[in-house]
């Protein structure tokens, strides 16, 4: 990705300059332009005023001093007769010259025929003047300079009349107003880039302060950027706000995670090591007790561990499967945990039911489910599982008829480690969060909900009817 | 000697009153933050051991509370080592803290300092005239010679030895002997001073006629 900075100047230089370059042509022309209607302008005005002033009875005498007037130092007035040039002597050649320029504008006349009669200095240098023959504007070469020159006929004196500027006379001018208009811009040029330089370093410092604020940190500092900075780059800071507040609420939960698994790892172990040295001590009950300490130690781990798997692996194996045998089984392998209880554990509804699931997975989320549920449940009371299609998705249902859940709790059980207060059982407080997970991986979603007059009600709801899946 | 357990563990509060019991203190075991803040207000306590994990309210907000009310000795059961744990529970007026898993002797031990502490000795033995007791071994000397006493005897003298010369009323006997809800029958502590009086001195201990009783500090 290229530097904003190198880019905003390198087309705003690039720009200015092209801009600079169109309004200089541009000006150009249209001052070549304007100047040669000017020019062209004056020539036709003079020329017409010298025909006015022409005698029509005029003699080759008349022409002679006129050409004393027309000629100037260096370059005498050039008079013809009968086609054949009149020597002159430059002496008599006649004022003097007010300006070099003036050198630049020529007077001729010809005779209706074509035949030169009188030309100005420089027309005459190298040979007489073409004749004109033809009435108007036009650019004529002559003795290496272009001419622009502008003829008429005088029907009067039967003269033809054309009065002309060398074309370098025109060019200068045009090329000085040029220049004067590039050359205030060839001047600024470098000044204004080098503003411009400033102004965009200046506009783009709030975007390095920015990210400098966010390089030079460190991993631990989770503070929210809170440094001003322009309208622009507001979304931004939002976004980089936003995502340190989702990263802390993460490390915030792993740390809970590690606090609250030292705490469920600790606890039953400092409940072991007391009933062991209460047993040591005598205590009759107490042997039992460390057993009970170890079995929920033993519980605590595996369910770590489990948990510990489904972090590391992504994603489930998907295939499609019939969850009923699945579910009989393990309903079959906890029947005598029930039995013992003296609760009625039932599974009712479909005995046919496909979901697209892991196996394993849906083991391990069932088993966890009904475990809660045979757990919290007294003795005596009823665990109903039941497979059925809601709104033709398939759905698995755990019912109990232990103690429910206080409302505020019910959509917090999931978390890792939370657990219903003041139960005399001795779970990890991770089966809900497990099974929480597990549905999350199968594409399935967990809901809990509290049974009148009491208990507890947990569905896992698969999102799509497998067979249109399909 | 008389403790109030807050430890919402069924399995480990369970361990530990058994194991105080069986040294001798009277245990009020509570599950419940608020429950322990509602007792410490009407009943007298030698030591109090708090969880900080607790399910109805933040250890630390219970500690607070606790201290509010009350000057007794408070060792802290925590589960967390994190350093700031440790040290915020000290700062919030704990005595102590016991990480778990926890050795049992140690417990007791640290229950023995914090208690010691709050009365201003320095020692674990205690010594008064010809009586000494020697509060980690349980032992108790009256002239130099060994003299073994009951669970509860043992309890009522050091209770006594810990407030010497002060007379300390019938009930507040009773209730350091045995915790709330446990049967105590209306001449028990008669008995036991009884028995303590024969196996010791008579003139150890007095009867303040119709309030309780006192150690003498000076009997030989």
């Amino acid at each position: 990705m290229r530097s904003i900075r190198h880019y905003l100047l390198r087309t705003l230089a690039i720009t200015m300059v092209v801009a600079g370059g169109v309004a200089v042509t541009a000006a150009y022309l249209i001052t070549d332009h304007e100047l040669e209607e000017i020019l062209d302008t004056q020539l036709s005005l003079h020329s017409r005023i010298v025909a006015g002033q022409l005698d029509p009875n005029a003699t080759i005498d008349d022409y002679a001093r006129l050409a004393s007037r027309m000629g100037l130092p260096e370059h005498p007035a050039q008079l013809y007769r009968d086609g054949k040039a009149v020597p002159m002597s430059s002496s008599e050649s006649g004022p003097k010259l007010y300006h070099e320029e003036e050198l630049k504008l020529v007077l001729g006349f010809w005779n209706a025929d074509g035949s030169p009669r009188l030309l100005g200095g420089k027309w005459s240098d190298a040979g007489p003047f073409p004749a004109p023959l033809e009435e108007g504007f036009r650019w004529e070469s002559y003795d290496g300079h272009r001419w622009r020159v502008f003829s008429m006929f005088d029907v009067a004196s039967d003269t033809w009349i054309s009065m002309g500027l060398q074309g370098s006379f025109h060019d200068e001018v045009v090329e000085r107003i040029t220049w004067n208009n590039l050359l205030p811009m060839l001047l600024l040029l470098p000044l204004l880039l080098w503003l411009m330089s400033r102004v965009i370093r200046r506009g783009v410092a709030p975007i390095q302060a920015l990210s400098s604020q966010v390089q030079g940190r460190s991993a631990h500092d989770l503070r929210k950027i809170d440094n001003p900075v322009p309208q622009e780059l507001k979304g931004l800071r939002q976004s980089l706000n936003d995502f340190i507040a989702r990263l802390k609420a993460t490390l915030e939960r792993e740390r809970r995670f590690t606090a609250d698994a030292a705490h469920e790892l600790r606890t039953p172990l400092a409940a072991l090591r007391i009933h062991l040295d209460n047993a040591q001590a005598g205590e009759e009950q107490s042997l039992q007790k460390a057993y009970v300490g170890v079995e929920r130690l033993q519980r605590v781990v595996e369910q770590l561990l489990i948990l510990a798997r489904l972090d590391q692996v992504a994603t489930a194996t998907s295939a499609t499967i019939d969850l009923y045998p699945i579910i009989a089984e393990l309903v079959a392998e906890l029947w005598p945990l029930a039995e013992e209880r003296d609760q009625h554990l039932r599974l009712i509804g479909l005995t046919r039911l496909e979901v697209r699931a892991d196996e394993v997975e849906v083991g391990i989320l069932f088993r966890n489910l009904l475990d809660n549920a045979l757990r919290y449940t007294p003795e005596g009371g009823q665990v109903e599982v039941e497979l059925a299609l809601w709104e033709g998705l398939p759905q698995l249902t755990v019912s109990d008829t232990g103690p429910g859940l206080p409302e505020a709790l019910l959509d917090k059980v999931t978390e890792r480690f939370r657990r219903a207060s003041g139960q005399g059982t001795t779970g990890s407080g991770l089966g809900l969060s497990i099974v929480s997970e597990l549905a999350q991986r199968q594409n399935a979603h967990l809901t809990l909900s509290n049974r009148t007059p009491n208990g507890l009600v947990v569905s896992v709801v698969w999102e799509q009817n497998q067979h249109e899946d399909r | 000697m008389r403790a109030l357990l807050i430890e919402d563990d069924h399995l480990l509060g369970d361990g530990i009153k058994t194991a105080l019991e069986r040294e001798g203190y009277a245990v009020d075991w509570f599950m419940l933050g608020r429950e322990a803040i509602s007792a410490i207000g009407s009943e007298a306590f030698s030591v109090i051991i708090l969880d900080l994990g607790l399910p109805d309210m933040d250890g630390m907000q219970v500690l607070n509370l606790l201290r509010e009310q009350s000057t007794v000795p408070i060792l802290i059961l925590t589960a967390r080592d994190a350093m700031e744990d440790r040290i915020g529970g000290l700062d919030a007026g704990a005595d102590d803290y016991v990480l778990k898993p926890f050795n049992l002797q140690e417990l007791l031990a640290r229950l023995r300092v914090v208690m010691r502490r709050a009365e201003g000795r320095a020692s674990q033995i205690l010594t008064l005239g010809a009586l000494s007791i020697d509060e980690a071994r349980h032992a108790v000397s009256w002239r130099g010679k060994d003299v073994k006493l009951g669970r509860r005897e043992y309890a009522l003298l050091l209770e006594l030895a810990r407030h010497p010369d002060r007379v300390l009323s019938r009930p507040r006997l009773e209730n350091l002997l045995y915790g709330w809800g446990e049967e105590v029958e209306s001449n028990t502590v008669e008995v036991h001073i009884h028995h303590l009086r024969k196996k010791l001195e008579k003139h150890l201990i007095i009867n303040v006629r119709g309030i309780g009783y006192r150690l003498d500090s000076h009997a030989q």
